[in-house]
């Protein structure tokens, strides 16, 4: 094929000679990490309810989850009656939750703030944490990240490593009938683009490579939803695609009208599409070896808006599940009483980055200099 | 002595020697929305730059919709709205509405852009409508088509007109949850994305106090839909005293507009983002805020900035041309116009647009189209080339049928191969050779990854 000898031609990657059947035994160098993007900034008290609080619902007078419908996870915390799935994993040791997550001086705007979690820094136009940290420390992976849906700030900088696919079907087909380019260029623009193209040839050669084409044309079709791009995130990893980073997202979080039922839709949505997702996992022997976690620009407001509703706040909660998380929850009671209606950041989520970075990645070189929880 | 010659040349050149060369005249033919205006590419060495650029921005002026517009069923909307009618068959009335009138919408644009010869214009209602950014999930279709004929009215008028009229319209207001804030249950949605998006800019120049009073200044608006405009409910407003940027008292809608007008944030933020919708790399803050002060000065008139702009010689430096990405719009746009392909037939061109990430109607959130870079992804790429490739084998088909005028695709290539509208040569082996089929030859030249570039 034309873009194969391009491909030799212009990287000095070694491509894999057609050893179909890696092992798919456990490897203890594999390490996968899942992020969900949850767009919009979720409502953190209605996803893991102080239903304790007196606070809570004088505050929620139209939005409170009935105290009979928590799904209690100790005396003072419960899950929203949709993430039934997460009570299970918590239940098992193999979900952590991390209260009051954010960080000092919250950005109230969805752009900016999701900026500051996925590059951490408040710099404008830093690149993203995890190219930093893949820069850092010599990726040989294929390529860094796969993002199926949602922003693709984490990866960016100047020589990204990562691709947008919206569906692997469609991408390994569609590639085929992409020109190799013919010139070449050093305007950053064009280099974006070039580098982009040989990026798709690269990943969609492997795939052909080690992945039987019937089972590519088994992939559903056309326009996918979270639990469709977990499937197909779990299908790079079963077939050993050595992607280490699946970037996924699910929209609808920025509930500032008639929250009630459409933020149980989307809990709703996403405690399927992870029961789905691990039960995937556990059958393929994965899910020691990988980490999901959730993340969300911010929390909202305490107290609830006149279109029952809740407007842009501050700290919210993060899940992280695996088979090697240790379970539990991380932090305290969200303070209900004051900080200006808002539930203040407790811990920054450069801490819960940290421990990816030591005890996840565990990478030489650190660059996020903030402590690490102990979910690890 | 170099520095005194070098400093005579700055002065000079762009006044008097300026004529355009080819690249020149490209360059601002490209980066104008690749205007039907044949005489920059055709006459260029006719024109200085400034004329070049003040007969573009002429050609760029308001002119009406050459496609009829939308008409719309009023009784079935009054229906809708009718608290007479039972909320059931209400909101069936509204489903079906929605359903009907947002694809009439959408084809309508569509098909307007391939029609119009006024390719600046439509450019510009691209831009006002990612800056004003709704989705008509939550708003009613002809209040979006109103929005949109107030972008082509002010499209290079004043600014400050724009933003008056698209805060009376009531897209916006349904769009960010504006008609639920009242003086009881504020709601501060359309309040922050005012300052954030539409004016200042997000930045330490407004408070969380700042949007909390600006959304008292925005309540108790609600839709007319006889006016197609916002009526104010003085019932549901929050009169109480407020102060927002240094006034105190009772604040409402326009008064609200006019202190944000006021603030020099305002016209910085919006002059940026105008010069990155024109030149590919960022201004100095010196040439900023001298753009800033005269687009403040001036009235927040759009053309004199946009003509500032166009003038300046970062626009003309070599080293910013060629390196500005299409967004989706602009290679269907150009390609139509390098072809010169009068069929204004769609072409299931809504439903590319959209996997090419720029579904109109349909910006993905309330930031509009980040643009720039972000056109491009591996997964925008392929969907790019399928979007041109489909639309190039419709244009193969169609000239193949006329056979009045058997020369027409020939000539089409002709034209798109032409040095007049490239700015890389295509390759010889392809190009005059008589033994390339035609529609090779088209596809050599639009399918070129080059072609992504303005």
């Amino acid at each position: 094929m034309q873009r194969r000898g391009f491909l030799r031609l212009l990287s000095a990657i070694p491509l894999l000679t057609a050893t179909k059947a890696f092992s798919l035994e456990h490897n203890p160098k594999r390490k996968y990490l899942v992020l969900i993007e949850l767009k919009g900034g979720n409502d953190g008290l209605n996803t893991v309810i102080p239903y304790n609080d007196n606070l809570y619902y004088e505050n929620r007078p139209t939005l409170q989850i009935p105290l009979n419908q928590v799904l209690k996870i100790n005396s003072e915390l419960g899950l929203n009656p949709a993430l039934d799935h997460l009570q299970k994993l918590y239940k098992d040791n193999d979900l952590s939750i991390i209260q009051n997550v954010g960080y000092n001086n919250p950005n109230k705007s969805h752009f900016t703030s999701l900026d500051i979690w996925e590059t951490a820094s408040e710099i404008k136009g830093a690149n993203g944490w995890l190219y930093e940290l893949f820069k850092h420390n010599q990726s040989d992976h294929l390529i860094d990240a796969m993002v199926f849906s949602g922003s693709t700030r984490l990866f960016e900088g100047e020589n990204p490593n990562f691709l947008k696919v919206k569906n692997i079907r469609q991408f390994v087909k569609q590639s085929r009938k992409l020109k190799t380019p013919d010139y070449l260029s050093s305007d950053p623009a064009q280099v974006h683009l070039l580098n982009s193209i040989n990026k798709i040839h690269k990943v969609a050669s492997r795939l052909e490579d080690e992945v039987e084409l019937s089972e590519i044309q088994s992939i559903k079709k056309g326009k996918i939803n979270l639990s469709d791009q977990l499937m197909q995130t779990s299908f790079l990893m079963k077939n050993n695609v050595d992607i280490p980073i699946l970037k996924v997202a699910i929209k609808g979080f920025d509930t500032h009208s008639n929250q009630k039922n459409e933020h149980k839709s989307k809990l709703t949505e996403l405690n399927d599409a992870l029961a789905k997702f691990t039960q995937e996992l556990k059958s393929n022997n994965l899910w020691n070896d990988t980490l999901i976690m959730t993340y969300s620009e911010f929390g909202r407001r305490i107290l609830e808006n006149g279109s029952h509703g809740t407007d842009h706040g501050e700290a919210s909660c993060m899940f992280c599940m695996g088979g090697k998380v240790k379970g539990g929850i991380y932090g305290k009671l969200p303070d209900l009483l004051n900080n200006n209606g808002n539930v203040a950041s407790k811990i920054d989520f450069k801490e819960v980055y940290a421990t990816l970075q030591n005890e996840w990645f565990k990478v030489d070189k650190k660059i996020i200099k903030n402590t690490p929880l102990n979910f690890l | 002595m170099k520095i005194f010659i070098s400093y005579i040349f700055i002065f000079f050149i762009p006044t008097f020697t300026h004529a355009l060369v080819i690249e020149d005249a490209r360059h601002l033919w490209s980066r104008t929305g690749f205007s039907n205006s044949e005489f920059i590419l055709n006459d260029y060495s006719n024109y200085s730059r400034n004329e070049a650029v003040a007969l573009m921005l002429n050609s760029g002026s308001y002119t009406e919709p050459v496609t009829t517009l939308l008409a719309f069923d009023d009784d079935l909307y009054f229906q809708a709205k009718n608290k007479n009618i039972p909320f059931k068959d209400r909101r069936e009335i509204k489903r079906s509405l929605k359903k009907s009138d947002r694809k009439k919408m959408i084809e309508w644009w569509h098909r307007e852009i391939l029609s119009s010869d006024n390719a600046l214009q439509e450019k510009m209602v691209v831009f006002w409508h990612s800056h004003f950014a709704a989705q008509p999930g939550k708003v009613l279709i002809p209040y979006m088509v109103e929005q949109n004929q107030i972008f082509r009215k002010n499209a290079l008028g004043s600014f400050k007109d724009l933003l008056y009229e698209v805060m009376h319209n009531p897209t916006i207001h349904q769009f960010l949850d504006n008609t639920k804030n009242t003086a009881k249950k504020p709601n501060e949605n359309l309040a922050r994305e005012l300052l954030e998006l539409y004016t200042m800019g997000e930045g330490d120049h407004y408070s969380e106090d700042d949007i909390k009073n600006l959304a008292k200044a925005l309540s108790g608006i609600s839709d007319d839909y006889n006016t197609k405009k916002t009526k104010v409910n003085y019932k549901r407003k929050d009169n109480s005293f407020i102060t927002l940027f240094g006034y105190t008292g009772t604040i409402g809608m326009d008064k609200a507009i006019e202190l944000i007008l006021d603030h020099p944030n305002t016209s910085k933020f919006i002059a940026l983002k105008l010069w990155r919708e024109f030149v590919s790399s960022d201004p100095s803050s010196d040439k900023l805020n001298q753009l800033s002060r005269l687009f403040h000065k001036s009235n927040y008139d759009i053309k004199i900035l946009v003509s500032e702009i166009l003038n300046s010689t970062e626009f003309w430096n070599e080293k910013n041309r060629n390196n500005m990405i299409k967004s989706p719009f602009d290679l269907i746009v150009s390609s139509k116009i390098i072809i010169d392909f009068p069929s204004s037939d769609l072409l299931n061109l809504p439903a590319k647009m959209q996997k090419s990430g720029q579904k109109l109607f349909e910006p993905p959130d309330v930031n509009g189209w980040l643009g720039g870079r972000r056109w491009i992804n591996s997964d925008l790429i392929i969907a790019r080339q399928i979007l041109l490739g489909q639309y190039l084998k419709k244009v193969v088909k169609f000239y193949k049928k006329v056979e009045s005028n058997p020369n027409a695709l020939e000539k089409a290539v002709d034209r798109a191969e032409s040095e007049k509208y490239q700015y890389f040569s295509i390759g010889s082996s392809i190009k005059n050779n008589p033994n390339k089929r035609l529609d090779k030859r088209i596809k050599a030249v639009l399918l070129d990854h080059r072609f992504n570039f303005k």
